[in-house]
């Protein structure tokens, strides 16, 4: 990503700089969201299917 | 004497008694209910100095009612309305040729339709008229003529319902429609009766005269018209539900309440927020007191208070904890929804490699306030030229390939916060899949500054630019403010 706006300050040494280690920032992040993203897929669901039952007039 | 005239098509009232209000109800005739006549009376009176009225006027709402379901009874409805004008000056029968002299005391209209039940149709006024009323709103200007003048409305768009064709839940809706249809080129007028024929395929039975709508209905009119509506309900959400709910109104979209314990929806355009309150879950949340809400059944811009705080200024019986649903209804390419950005957000600010605790010096998690929206990048790029980013980082926001929507978690901190001032943000696409988790455009805390390339698909170190940003102390700047405005 280049910028037209140079940013000079400085790199962070080590930090996200092989395959491995941005692999494994991923899999950190879906380890640590799929409990409540399973729990979001759930209620997303009743929702829909409770949808029907809410009587409005 | 207030009639200064009253003729075959218009009439000219001034309004400095309750005497006066009389006389408008006279002028109105049979086409005002006596309920509606003092909903109008005690909503406008300390502030409303004139009303004009024209008696014939042809409204595009009643009309398309009128065509497909009045016309269509025994008793003869008259095919026209009257719409009443107000000032909070009163206007000489003079001034009615140089009305633009008085432009800016224009409140706006209500029409009156002859419908026997609920009165009151599209109405348009603008809340900064009315002293009574606050909070911050989603905001559109509409226009109106008047003698050959054209006068400006900024405010949100209200009709009851005439228990007919239309009942709460059409209401509601077409507040929403015509709230899009005016602010924005890309959404198409739609007219009450319309709207009623939108919810035919999981309907059953007939649809008119109208028995209620099921949030399922709801839903299918706003997917019907174009809208990519989202459902959620408090049982299934439980302790995110109000949180989540705040995220849309602080993104501007205004949302279908539904009230399922009252059968009644609402459209809430709006909220109200006190930054004295203290922030217990970290949240904006925590800081709302209540909505504004369009309720059908009471005039517009009505406070909706949450069931421990005092009622003040102009508030409806029920409370926020009354609402247990809504439909939201989101734009094609809002493809990630609010539930997953709070979901993603708890997870990037705490965990390796990406957590503030590990990449910032200067703030830990457990001091940030997160603020989440979702706005457009167009209005997000011109809102941060003109309010700098530390470091000119707004260049590269600017700079950066956005899609048109963005989701953004602003962190600040308490003592900061009632300030509207910000330390920090993530922003993301909001065209993501919601199992993406690389979805980021950015990370920003006080001493640390990431970009995602999106347009990288796998894991290759070249989609991330970050940077260490030279600073020992917490710079602040200001929080983002487009999507509402301060009534």
């Amino acid at each position: 990503m280049v910028f037209i706006n140079e940013m000079k300050f400085e790199k962070i040494e080590g930090f996200l700089d092989t395959e491995e280690k941005v692999k494994e920032a991923r899999a950190t992040l879906e380890r640590s969201t799929k409990t409540t993203f399973k729990e979001l897929e759930k209620a997303k669901m009743g929702s829909w299917e409770g949808a029907h039952r809410i009587f409005l007039d | 004497m207030s009639v200064v005239f009253d003729n075959e098509l218009y009439a000219l009232v001034t309004l400095e008694s309750v005497g006066d209000w009389l006389n408008l109800a006279n002028v109105c005739g049979d086409y005002l209910t006596a309920d509606d006549y003092g909903k109008l009376q005690s909503y406008l009176q300390d502030d409303a100095k004139t009303a004009i009225i024209e008696k014939r006027y042809i409204d595009k709402d009643y009309r398309d009612t009128f065509s497909n379901f009045y016309s269509k009874k025994l008793a003869c409805y008259p095919s026209t309305t009257y719409r009443i004008h107000f000032f909070t000056s009163v206007v000489p029968a003079d001034d009615l040729y140089t009305l633009e002299n008085h432009a800016n005391d224009y409140m706006g209209f209500t029409i009156i339709r002859p419908t026997q039940v609920n009165s009151i149709g599209r109405t348009i006024i603008d809340p900064s008229k009315i002293a009574k009323l606050r909070g911050l709103i989603c905001r559109a200007s509409y226009k109106s003529n008047l003698f050959g003048t054209e006068l400006i409305i900024s405010g949100f768009p209200y009709i009851s319902q005439d228990t007919d064709v239309t009942i709460c839940a059409h209401a509601a809706t077409w507040m929403t429609f015509r709230y899009y249809s005016e602010r924005y080129t890309a959404y198409r007028e739609i007219f009450p009766y319309e709207i009623s024929q939108l919810s035919s395929d999981v309907s059953r039975g007939r649809l008119i005269p109208s028995k209620g709508l099921t949030a399922l209905q709801i839903t299918e009119i706003f997917s019907n018209y174009g809208f990519y509506p989202e459902i959620y309900l408090l049982e299934q959400y439980k302790d995110k539900f109000y949180r989540l709910l705040y995220y849309y109104i602080e993104s501007g979209i205004p949302v279908v309440a539904c009230l399922h314990k009252k059968q009644h929806a609402v459209t809430l355009i709006g909220h109200v927020s006190d930054y004295n309150r203290p922030a217990n879950n970290k949240d904006s949340e925590d800081y709302l007191t209540g909505y504004v809400i369009n309720d059908d059944n009471h005039l517009p811009y009505q406070l909706i208070m949450k069931e421990t705080l005092p009622k003040q200024g102009y508030c409806s019986n029920f409370q926020v904890e009354d609402i247990d649903g809504f439909i939201v209804p989101l734009y094609e390419k809002m493809y990630l929804s609010a539930e997953h950005i709070e979901g993603l957000v708890d997870s990037l600010l705490k965990d390796q490699p990406f957590g503030v605790n590990h990449r910032s010096g200067l703030v830990t998690k457990d001091n940030l306030i997160k603020r989440i929206f979702l706005t457009s990048s167009k209005s997000y790029k011109a809102a941060r030229l003109k309010d700098k980013l530390p470091f000119d980082l707004h260049k590269n926001y600017i700079e950066m390939s956005m899609p048109k929507f963005i989701w953004v978690c602003e962190l600040s901190l308490a003592g900061l916060y009632p300030k509207k001032q910000i330390i920090g943000e993530i922003i993301f696409d909001a065209t993501a899949n919601h199992e993406d988790r690389f979805s980021f455009l950015a990370i920003h805390y006080p001493d640390f500054i990431l970009f995602n390339d999106r347009n990288k698909l796998g894991n290759q170190p070249a989609r991330f630019v970050h940077f260490k940003l030279p600073t020992t102390k917490v710079i602040s700047y200001a929080m983002y403010e487009n999507n509402l405005k301060e009534i």
